[in-house]
């Protein structure tokens, strides 16, 4: 079933089926924002390949979501082995409309960020790894644990040894 | 969050502070382990940034020569403190060093130019050898506005406690003048503010002109809140809801404290949750937020282009 991801006419499409057997028509240079799609196609020889990808490890729903983002962010330059580590400098910052994009539930949010880190978009992981980010900044971790039921499988002694050894983090 | 590969989870806790990450790392014992290595790095070049501190005169000179108003923010949020920095104990009047003390009057005029006060004098460390972080020279030139004279006379850690101490110590039994806060100008640090009274805190607060209205609205009479000869002083720990008025100053000062903490570290959105949990009763809370509030008000007058201003701009 094609799905309604509406490329343009322009454009050479190509056709991905999610893991629940869905087909999504796509504009090449969209899917071209996933390096791993990138390599597939370059493995064709460069040519716009005519027969349906398969995306074994994303759902019809959760690839939509994927390629609303890469839709969003089609003119975006490639990102670069450098602006991966200067990213690195604990900015957490994220621009309105990805913020927006990332007001979804968690499990979607967690399903998006495994869906850019199996398809290989690192600007759409570090939007979902800042967002979640924010999710922890300032909370206790109690907050942190009900926030992502999370199981404290410390014991008493644990935890007090633990806050003991590193009471310098605490007023960080 | 289990669904996650480890190297999402590092990937995420890369963007976190010391502080998150140490919360993060304690909620299970599988991201205890993800996150050790993350804090001891941390700790690390923190420990690094501490042993080679840049002398004192340098970084307060780059803070007050830069025309970028912000300046002091740098200083404070991108370089932060170190793990052990400390404010070197000071001298008195008579124990400062005649260079430093030449030192010290400079600045105090320097300090009343850029800000257009009139300063007496100004006790400032004495060894510019002595670490001291330039998270505190930030500390101190966006508190500058508010101060005359300083007093340095006890050991003081990071430039949160500095700021709480100058906070707390005012109207004290000692200091040179008990004024009314919209008039501060001296401010003195001593090493006895954990000996502080409630009467000390009720002298402090009646004197914020938000409390002071407060305290008319409620309070029969005001002679009635002048028990001790300190006009409004008992009822406003009434008024605040300071813990039901039973509140002891140690408690007090921890309340205080937390809440300039979370203010200072942006996580004022969060402050009636974080007091909870370091149980600290509800009543209380209010009280201290109200407090602060009313130093934030009175603060954002002096300090208009400097980040001690209203909730939310931080």
């Amino acid at each position: 079933m094609a799905a309604n991801a509406q490329p343009t006419d322009a454009q050479p499409k190509i056709t991905l089926v999610s893991s629940d057997n869905q087909k999504i028509l796509v504009d090449r240079d969209i899917a071209e924002r996933s390096v791993l799609l990138k390599h597939m196609i370059q493995d064709f020889g460069g040519e716009t390949p005519d027969q349906d990808i398969p995306i074994h490890n994303v759902n019809e729903v959760v690839l939509k979501k994927v390629i609303e983002w890469c839709e969003h962010h089609r003119a975006d330059p490639p990102a670069t082995a450098e602006d991966d580590s200067d990213n690195r400098k604990k900015s957490t910052d994220i621009e309105e409309w990805d913020q927006k994009f990332m007001q979804v539930d968690q499990e979607m949010l967690f399903e998006i960020i495994l869906a850019a880190n199996y398809l290989d978009i690192k600007p759409l992981l570090d939007v979902g790894c800042k967002t979640v980010a924010n999710m922890i900044k300032g909370k206790s971790p109690d907050e942190i644990r009900k926030t992502f039921n999370i199981t404290n499988d410390f014991t008493p002694e644990e935890e007090d040894q633990i806050r003991r050894e590193n009471e310098w983090a605490e007023d960080r | 969050m289990a669904g996650l590969p480890p190297e999402l989870v590092i990937k995420i806790i890369g963007y976190l502070d010391p502080r998150s990450t140490f919360a993060f790392a304690r909620t299970c014992t599988t991201l205890w382990e993800l996150c050790t290595p993350l804090m001891k790095a941390h700790a690390t070049k923190l420990a690094e940034e501490d042993a080679n501190p840049t002398p004192f005169w340098t970084m307060l000179n780059n803070v007050l020569d830069n025309d970028d108003p912000t300046c002091s923010w740098y200083y404070r949020d991108v370089i932060g403190p170190g793990v052990n920095d400390k404010v070197p104990t000071a001298a008195g009047a008579s124990g400062i060093p005649l260079h430093l003390q030449e030192k010290s009057l400079e600045l105090a005029q320097r300090i009343g130019q850029i800000y257009d006060v009139h300063s007496m004098n100004g006790y400032l460390p004495k060894d510019e050898d002595t670490k001291i972080s330039p998270a505190y020279v930030g500390l101190l030139v966006e508190l500058l506005p508010l101060m005359e004279t300083l007093h340095f006379s006890t050991n003081f850690g990071i430039p949160l406690a500095a700021l709480q101490k100058m906070i707390l110590s005012f109207g004290l039994p000692g200091a040179p003048k008990p004024l009314p806060l919209q008039y501060l100008k001296v401010v003195t640090i001593k090493n006895s503010f954990k000996t502080y009274t409630r009467e000390t805190w009720c002298r402090y607060f009646s004197y914020l002109p938000s409390g002071r209205e407060l305290c008319e609205a409620n309070m029969g009479s005001i002679l009635e809140a002048n028990p001790d000869g300190n006009e409004y002083s008992k009822s406003y720990v009434d008024i605040l809801c300071i813990d039901d008025g039973r509140i002891d100053a140690g408690s007090f000062y921890l309340i205080m404290s937390k809440m300039v903490a979370l203010r200072r570290f942006k996580y004022f959105d969060n402050v009636h949750r974080k007091l909870s949990d370091w149980g600290v009763p509800l009543q209380a809370v209010n009280g201290a937020q109200a407090i602060v509030e009313s130093l934030v008000e009175f603060a954002a007058h002096s300090l208009e282009s400097l980040d001690i201003g209203v909730a939310g701009q931080v």
